[in-house]
């Protein structure tokens, strides 16, 4: 006789004490054809759209297995199956359940990996949370909203200086396969150690490999305590790869709405797209453009929509008053992989004119050996600025002009000797920034260190040291800040400001390691 | 796992034809004798060797054949009753455009609209034991303050429910039995 886990009497008499014994109405209809994950049912005439729908359990104890009612028709239903649907046949029933489709969400999340649905698949045990939200929610309005003014550090200096992120704001991660997309969003989730952004890393349609590699590498940077994951495997239904960033959202809008700050990462969205365009298809609604239906556009605005960040006011009247003076915000940074650099295609474009701005990745840059490979001149940022760290801002302004006169004049750089010297010098000084924005995976870095590798790059002090030796010479200068300047570096990551005194902090810094530097 | 049940399925095409012979039958004031009538034709539609017969997909026989047919058929299984005209022009109407494989969901679509204008519903009482009299006059009474229109209740006896009763109308499942409590049981246990 082998035991089930459930069958432990404590449980058992729980359940026993929830369990209502009362006859109940509801809603029956029969499946009148199944194939390819969607259901046609016959019946179910006041089911709502977006609803849950309950099927026979594949083994009689086993958990019922839900639907998704997607398609409500003059006759029938069209349903998409949540997970396996082999024990369903033509003719069973399908009960309304008079719900939205609800995924758990809470602290008792964070550090687990779960998946669309909110079921944990790390082996960890059951997650302990009463609290659940509906999958779909309309985004807050214009009233309850409040501008992006505190950034979200995402601990790489090509993105903190030229890009900058703010909390609540939605900056989209563009590029082709293996242009380190997915590295550039890990190493955001690691940099939020410390800093209370509690972060959501949605995987759509990636390898479980894959996957069982991001939650490792999490893991062994510590950042899996303020984590939670929400995998759709390649191997998932559709559907499930459909609902999961949804799910995810859902998971982060939780601790918006209680004051705090999320960072949630679709990682990717045209998966996503692509799994809708299947589940449509096969609902047979019509195709448009790239075979996609037509609401794909509305598929990621209401998802990306619902990253904002909201009002004081709005969050002490979602916590019922027990929260007050403080300003929720979600941050969403959604990947799209494109194919072959086209970022006009159907998905990119329209994922690009809804969010607040693009990280372009290249192939080319990545090749040549620029990690992060981002393209400087089409990353941008359209409302981080208003929340950059300021002494980021002051020094990381002359990188994106430097590096834009750099692109110009980069086709003239092999006729360097013929060159005067005004083109020599911004040459150099483009080739040093360039240098200087290469960053190791895994190495996020604080405000102050960033702080001090720009002021170096500012002020000339990288002028004379040879191409090949910028980023030992940074490694140093920041070993040296580290072990001498401890209390300038707490300084700057505290206040982030650049005043006279820390100005006057860093030059002594770069200084004193430049005079003893032998190169 | 469920018991099957073959549903008839109510198809786009069909709903003009039950809505026209509906109408036809409510101001001839015929309209049990055209729901025993689409019935019969129902049944002699849904038949295996007779669908094969009568559908559009046999070459052999014309439109104007199949109809003929159709109508002894009908007037067979009826008990030798005279067709009125109207029902005989319909099924020639109906072979005409190749819908005689249609039939059933006319019939369905047709009981629908009889229903709908006479406000009655039908409401199946399925019961682990035989109902008494006053039972089923209190289920009725229930069910006519909760739809708000006369029921017309068949019973049915199922062992299978334990105790208890399952109500049935339309879509709308009321389940009360001692076998839908113990399967919740189950699953409240299990989760």
């Amino acid at each position: 006789m082998q035991l089930k886990p459930s069958e432990i009497s404590d449980l058992i008499r729980q359940r026993l004490h929830s369990y209502q014994a009362v006859a109940e109405a509801r809603t029956e209809g029969t499946i009148i054809s199944l194939a390819d994950g969607i259901a046609r049912i016959y019946g179910l005439d006041n089911v709502m759209q977006g609803e849950m729908i309950e099927f026979p359990a594949p083994r009689e104890g086993d958990p019922v297995t839900y639907g998704l009612a997607m398609n409500l028709e003059r006759d029938s239903v069209g349903s998409v199956i949540l997970g396996d649907f082999e024990h369903l046949s033509e003719g069973d029933k399908a009960l309304c359940t008079g719900r939205i489709l609800e995924v758990p969400v809470g602290e008792a999340l964070l550090g687990r990996v779960v998946n669309a649905l909110g079921h944990p698949i790390d082996g960890k045990g059951p997650i302990k949370t009463d609290l659940s939200a509906p999958i779909e929610k309309i985004a807050p309005g214009v009233i309850e909203r409040q501008s992006v003014s505190q950034p979200v550090q995402t601990g790489l200096k090509a993105i903190d200086a030229m890009v900058p992120i703010g909390r609540g704001q939605r900056e989209l991660i563009i590029g082709d396969r293996q242009t380190g997309k997915t590295a550039v969003a890990i190493d955001a989730i690691i940099n939020q150690k410390g800093t209370g952004i509690k972060c959501i890393y949605v995987a759509i349609g990636q390898k479980n490999s894959s996957i069982a590699n991001v939650v490792r590498k999490l893991e062994e940077h510590g950042a899996m305590d303020h984590t939670i994951v929400v995998a759709a495997s390649a191997s998932e239904s559709a559907a499930m790869l459909f609902i999961a960033p949804y799910s995810g959202c859902s998971m982060g809008e939780y601790f918006r709405d209680r004051g705090e700050d999320a960072l949630i990462i679709y990682d990717d969205l045209s998966k996503q797209a692509v799994a809708y365009r299947q589940v449509s298809l096969l609902l047979r609604r019509p195709p448009g453009r790239e075979a996609f239906p037509g609401d794909v556009f509305y598929l990621h605005s209401r998802l990306l929509e619902r990253a904002s960040r909201i009002n004081a006011e709005e969050v002490e009247r979602l916590t019922n008053g027990a929260v007050k003076g403080q300003t929720g915000s979600l941050t969403a940074l959604p990947v799209i992989e494109t194919q072959a650099g086209d970022v006009s295609a159907f998905v990119p474009t329209n994922v690009i004119s809804i969010t607040d701005g693009q990280i372009y990745l290249e192939t080319d840059l990545f090749n040549a050996g620029i990690r992060p490979a981002i393209n400087p001149g089409l990353s941008v940022s359209r409302v981080g600025g208003a929340a950059q760290t300021k002494i980021v801002k002051k020094l990381g302004g002359g990188i994106r002009l430097a590096l834009a006169q750099y692109r110009e004049l980069a086709a003239f750089a092999q006729f360097a000797s013929d060159l005067d010297e005004t083109t020599r010098k911004q040459l150099e000084r483009g080739q040093r920034v360039t240098e200087l924005m290469k960053q190791k995976q895994y190495s996020p870095m604080s405000v102050a260190e960033m702080g001090i590798s720009l002021f170096a790059v500012e002020r000339g002090y990288l002028d004379d040291i040879a191409l090949n030796k910028i980023g030992a010479f940074e490694a140093g200068l920041l070993a040296h800040a580290r072990a001498h300047y401890a209390e300038l570096i707490a300084t700057i990551n505290a206040t982030g400001d650049l005043n006279g005194e820390i100005e006057a902090g860093l030059k002594k810094v770069a200084e004193d390691f430049k005079a003893n530097y032998v190169g | 796992m469920a018991e099957t049940t073959t549903v008839v399925r109510p198809t786009a095409a069909a709903r003009p034809y039950a809505r026209a012979a509906f109408e036809d039958a409510q101001t001839s004031q015929a309209i049990p004798l055209w729901s025993d009538l689409l019935e019969a034709a129902a049944a002699i539609a849904a038949d295996s060797a007779l669908h094969r017969l009568l559908g559009p997909w046999n070459p052999v026989l014309r439109g104007q054949q199949k109809a003929e047919l159709m109508a002894e058929l009908c007037r067979d299984v009826c008990g030798g009753i005279a067709l009125p005209e109207a029902f005989t022009t319909f099924l020639r109407l109906l072979a005409d455009n190749h819908r005689l494989h249609l039939l059933p969901s006319i019939a369905v679509l047709y009981e629908r609209l009889r229903a709908e204008a006479e406000s009655v519903v039908r409401a199946e009482l399925i019961s682990a034991i035989t109902v008494t009299d006053a039972q089923r006059k209190r289920v009725i009474k229930a069910l006519k303050a909760r739809f708000k229109r006369s029921v017309v209740l068949d019973c049915k006896i199922d062992e299978a429910l334990v105790a208890g009763a399952v109500i049935r109308v339309g879509d709308l499942v009321i389940d009360g039995s001692a076998r839908g409590r113990l399967n919740k049981l189950a699953t409240a246990l299990s989760q």
